[in-house]
């Protein structure tokens, strides 16, 4: 990332955080005040660091996936549904099938295989009949969260909960365990993100990805195997997708309810896009979004501003981050200009 | 009357360090079309540029009409009657003509303005056509119409007839003539001296940044000595222009390669050179590294990667290659002009992104390369650069198909020679074999 940017991605955080302010404001919240007790519940206590650790490590998953599509100009906005999907098929291994080992390594290896078929299905169609990605990796998110509710509200509805949407919690054989008191997901996303820094950035494949990305004439050009870019790039996408998402239900939730599809994966989004699509930045951006996302639990609870007003923050975010680009030209123009 | 536009001692600095205009002043008077030539590189498109606004110059000062002007902007350029027709259309291919016009002109008075510049100019123009199913002579005509309706007292034409046949080229011609006899200025940059020479009444001769002449068109040799640093004549490159139309149609002729050497495809572009060169590259795939030159030269690179990314990710898949090296190699031998390999390639200006292209394809090639129209748009001096590099390529055994639109380069570097007129094809005649004339017949469609 180049200093310019680097500034102009701060610029527009600041200008989201006025945005917000302004929200809290209305609400009856003193801005500064807010965000002094959502940096300190988010990051200095040790409870609120947890849950911001676990927040960012999904975040940063999904990030680090959706990183190696959107480099490639592919806009793959269902990574929400392929969380979900990843997590209900672990859930089959589980509830269903059983296989009489708890163990959390088939359930997790089961869910990033169907998550990421469930990101291939909208690929191919991309590949071979030109099908926008955009509408289709949307509408397969609803799909999703219906086959959820499906789960949760029937087949798998825990009868002892009295009527409440859960499923049964898993066996202790099944969860992921916590590493040094840190929630199995982060160290887990630094290793991902690594991974995913590694195909783009140094090897072959993630080269052709980045060209295909730049100029999908010159993918063409030079022959490049457009399916193994196209669909093999969603696939992995979805491979991560999916590992958040087993990844939270073995770790963090333990059973299933309506609220497991939090909206991260569109969080994810976002976070990929203030972290320019490189891995090791939306690590970064992953930390400070689950940051202010908990942070804004929190103050929901503490000053009565609607949890809601984080969306507010994000929309302006990513407003600013996508036409960042255009204002750059527009500035520079009015500056001096270049050939 | 003072003169429409004037401009004294302008001096350009880019961010990089590079002094693109030295000194430089032009005046255009009322009616007058102005010629400004130069090598790639020269500086004429920076000039342009400051005087439309888009660039500032570091210091010199504009005059628009006897009036000094302080901080030009593209709009403020506009409102003073300052009009731009760049080389590449900037029309919304889509939309018609008159609703292309409309854009940029959205008041009530329009259609009896148009009609009455369209009279005025005499000129028949389908403007209810989308914009995209006209010949690309026309477009420029429809930006300058469109100049016209909002108020152009100048109009700044770069390379216009880059891509147009001959005949379009003199109808454009008429149309600068006559709109000049009426008041309106222009400023005709071109690479092409007999275009000049027929439609310009002073010239001004860029190079380095340096004014190098400036005056009466005169001794056009002349010109052409002080505009290049080695002496080349005038003569052999003099474009030879017939009147012939051509439309986008499918190849069907057969196509025999040599087995070493140049086989020239000539032809006006937009007779089915493109389908046929991918063709051709698609046949030869799996003989090595096949080299092409598309006739975009844009689907070639990754604007945003640097000069070494740019030539590996054509052989990704190839263990082994140092790509640094070779890098430096096609910028040493093409004469690339860049502060280093590890820049974007978008930094690069047009000529330097098209010998560094031809260069690559070259280098690179092992039995066969395709090149589209490989000297488009380059000097003189980088012509004779590429025409040394395919020989040298020849002579390592690397067969070329070369697409060209100029009979005397096909001449001067081809082998063999065919020629191309809608989608079909005439030859291979040995060069030598077969004479001027002919060709010129068979490049307007007769004698098939």
């Amino acid at each position: 990332m180049d200093i310019k940017s680097f500034l102009s991605t701060i610029a527009s955080v600041l200008v989201a955080l006025i945005v917000y302010g302004i929200f809290i404001m209305y609400f009856g919240g003193d801005p500064l005040d807010a965000y002094y007790r959502m940096f300190r519940n988010s990051y200095l206590d040790p409870n609120g660091l947890y849950e911001t650790l676990r927040l960012a490590g999904s975040l940063a998953i999904l990030s680090a996936g959706l990183a190696l599509v959107f480099k490639a100009g592919i806009w793959n906005i269902g990574a929400e549904g392929q969380y979900i999907i990843g997590g209900i098929a672990s859930g089959y291994v589980i509830y269903v099938f059983g296989f009489g080992i708890e163990n959390p390594i088939i359930p997790v290896l089961t869910g990033m295989l169907i998550a990421s078929l469930y990101s291939a299905l909208p690929a191919y169609l991309k590949y071979k009949l030109d099908v926008n990605e955009v509408l289709t990796t949307l509408m397969l998110n609803y799909v999703a969260i219906y086959i959820l509710f499906y789960h949760v509200y029937g087949v798998w509805r825990d009868p002892s909960t009295f009527g409440f949407p859960v499923t049964p919690e898993i066996s202790e054989g099944y969860r992921l365990p916590d590493i040094l008191g840190v929630n199995f997901l982060f160290p887990l996303s630094i290793g991902v993100s690594i991974v995913a820094y590694y195909i783009l950035f140094r090897s072959r494949y993630g080269f052709k990805l980045r060209v295909y990305g730049e100029n999908r004439e010159a993918a063409k050009y030079s022959r490049y195997n457009l399916f193994s870019l196209i669909v093999g790039s969603m696939a992995l996408s979805g491979l991560a997708s999916g590992l958040a998402g087993v990844g939270d239900f073995l770790s963090y939730y333990h059973r299933f309810k309506p609220g497991y599809a939090a909206g991260l994966g569109y969080t994810a989004i976002i976070t990929t896009l203030v972290g320019e699509s490189n891995p090791l930045y939306t690590l970064i951006s992953s930390i400070f979004f689950a940051g202010l996302l908990y942070g804004a639990n929190t103050i929901s609870i503490v000053a009565g501003v609607p949890f809601e007003g984080i969306y507010i923050f994000e929309g302006v975010l990513l407003a600013f981050i996508i036409s960042r680009k255009y204002l750059g030209r527009w500035i520079k123009w009015m500056g001096e200009g270049s050939s | 009357m003072p003169p429409i536009l004037e401009a004294r001692d302008i001096w350009v600095v880019y961010g990089d360090g590079t002094i693109a205009n030295k000194g430089i002043s032009i005046s255009i008077d009322r009616g007058e079309i102005h010629g400004l030539l130069g090598e790639n590189g020269a500086g004429k498109t920076t000039l342009v540029k400051v005087l439309y606004g888009v660039v500032q110059p570091v210091s010199g000062e504009i005059f628009i009409e006897g009036s000094r002007v302080g901080r030009l902007t593209p709009s403020k350029a506009r409102s003073l009657g300052i009009f731009m027709v760049p080389q590449h259309s900037i029309l919304v291919s889509t939309l018609t003509g008159y609703d292309n016009i409309k854009l940029s002109y959205p008041y009530e008075d329009l259609d009896e303005k148009l009609d009455e510049v369209l009279r005025e100019l005499n000129v028949l123009i389908d403007l209810n056509k989308p914009v995209q199913e006209l010949p690309r002579g026309m477009l420029k005509k429809i930006e300058v119409i469109r100049a016209l309706i909002s108020g152009a007292k100048l109009i700044i034409l770069d390379e216009p007839t880059s891509v147009m046949s001959p005949i379009e080229v003199q109808e454009l011609i008429k149309m600068l003539d006559n709109l000049a006899s009426k008041g309106v200025s222009f400023i005709y940059i071109s690479h092409r001296l007999d275009e000049v020479v027929e439609i310009c009444d002073r010239i001004t001769v860029l190079r380095d940044g340096s004014i190098v002449y400036s005056g009466e068109v005169g001794d056009v040799s002349e010109v052409y000595k002080r505009m290049f640093r080695s002496d080349l004549s005038y003569e052999r490159f003099k474009m030879i222009r017939e009147g012939f139309s051509f439309n986008k149609v499918k190849v069907d002729g057969l196509l025999e390669l040599p087995e070493k050497g140049v086989h020239v495809i000539l032809g006006v572009e937009g007779n089915g050179q493109d389908v046929l060169a991918r063709t051709i590259v698609s046949n030869l795939y799996g003989n090595g590294f096949v080299g092409f030159v598309p006739g975009k030269i844009e689907e070639a690179i990754v604007p945003n990667m640097s000069l070494i990314e740019n030539l590996r990710f054509r052989v990704v898949d190839n263990d082994g290659l140092d790509y640094v090296a070779l890098a430096k190699r096609v910028v040493e031998r093409y004469e690339v002009i860049t502060e280093s390999i590890y820049k974007p390639i978008s930094k690069l200006s047009g000529g330097n992104i098209q010998r560094f292209v031809v260069g690559r394809e070259l280098e690179l090639s092992t039995r066969y390369a395709v090149l589209e129209f490989p000297t488009r748009g380059l000097d003189m001096r980088s012509m004779k650069l590429i025409h040394r590099r395919v020989q040298e390529a020849v002579d390592r055994g690397v067969s070329i198909i070369y697409f060209t639109e100029d009979i005397e380069e096909a001449l001067e570097v081809g082998d063999f020679i065919s020629i191309i007129y809608r989608g079909k094809l005439n030859g291979p005649y040995k060069v030598g074999d077969i004479n001027v004339d002919r060709i010129k017949m068979l490049m307007s469609g007769i004698g098939w």
